[in-house]
């Protein structure tokens, strides 16, 4: 077992999507797990995340939700204040790949994110600025 | 140096891009496949499918025969990826010095026989392979590094 945990936590099977798109492109990875929120009428937020601090007691937690200002996000965010995890929204699956793969602790997340590897690309502008250009060989 | 090289009808994409070329940590794809490399355009969404980081070659089999001998003495990790079984061939035969070649999805099609989840092959690319099985290379089956590796022995 891994001394590091990562939980994805989203609005309805967002996060469990998450999770097979991760498992066909890189493959299972037992440190990962899905958390899909408000599936059912009962389901309540603040004990669901006092269950995840309680199943990752003693190990690096790290969240990624869905939505920076929903619900999921808010209801982490404000335990920021007593517990210590990293917290991560607006998540994409290259996000969850590369954490998947190359374990980054927080700085190197921290320059990951700064880097816009991961932000959203509108690809028509893309085309303008590519050119045909290969590696040398 | 070669590190691998893998049948993908899908050349670069998510599980290439990142899952393989991570595990072999390869620093160059070269993508052997004749349709990519008289594609302008798909070379440019290969380009913009490869890590960063990572160099990238479009060649047809023919282009890459040529530079055979200069790919081997590469310092870089090197993962050669073809689209079909028809450039590994002409590429391995021609070039026959190869221990195994990963087959990693070739596409359904009429009459083909489904050998791995999504390995199917017809009678001209198992004849194909055949050829490359008797150049002494090794032909295996697997999807994602930490899934199983299942030889195939198309000579038997």
């Amino acid at each position: 077992m891994s001394d590091r945990k990562i939980v994805v936590a989203t609005h309805g099977k967002l996060a469990e999507g998450f999770l097979t798109a991760l498992n066909i492109i890189v493959g299972e990875n037992e440190d990962i797990c899905a958390v899909n929120c408000y599936t059912t009428p009962d389901f309540d937020l603040d004990q669901t995340i006092d269950r995840i601090f309680e199943e990752a007691e003693g190990k690096e937690l790290y969240v990624f939700t869905d939505l920076l200002g929903g619900s999921v996000n808010n209801g982490f965010f404000k335990r920021l204040s007593t517990k210590q995890f990293h917290l991560i929204t607006n998540t994409s699956l290259g996000l969850l790949m590369d954490c998947s793969l190359m374990n980054p602790n927080a700085d190197e997340l921290r320059n990951k994110l700064g880097s816009g590897e991961f932000s959203v690309v509108y690809c028509n502008d893309l085309i303008e600025s590519m050119g045909l250009e290969e590696d040398d060989l | 140096m070669i590190k691998a090289l893998r049948i993908d009808h899908r050349l670069v994409h998510g599980q290439v891009a990142f899952t393989w070329t991570h595990f072999l940590g390869a620093t160059r794809i070269i993508v052997i496949d004749d349709k990519a490399a008289g594609d302008d355009f798909q070379k440019m969404a290969l380009n913009m499918a490869k890590p960063a980081g990572v160099k990238l070659n479009v060649f047809s089999a023919e282009k890459a025969l040529e530079r055979a001998e200069k790919i081997d003495s590469l310092s870089d990790t090197v993962f050669i990826i073809f689209g079909g079984t028809k450039d590994a061939s002409r590429y391995i035969t021609g070039h026959p010095k190869f221990k195994e070649l990963n087959l990693g999805g070739i596409t359904k099609k009429e009459g083909s026989t489904q050998y791995g989840e999504v390995v199917y092959l017809n009678k001209e690319e198992e004849e194909d392979l055949k050829k490359i099985q008797q150049t002494g290379c090794r032909l295996f089956i697997q999807q994602l590094p930490s899934t199983k590796k299942e030889e195939l022995d198309l000579l038997k």
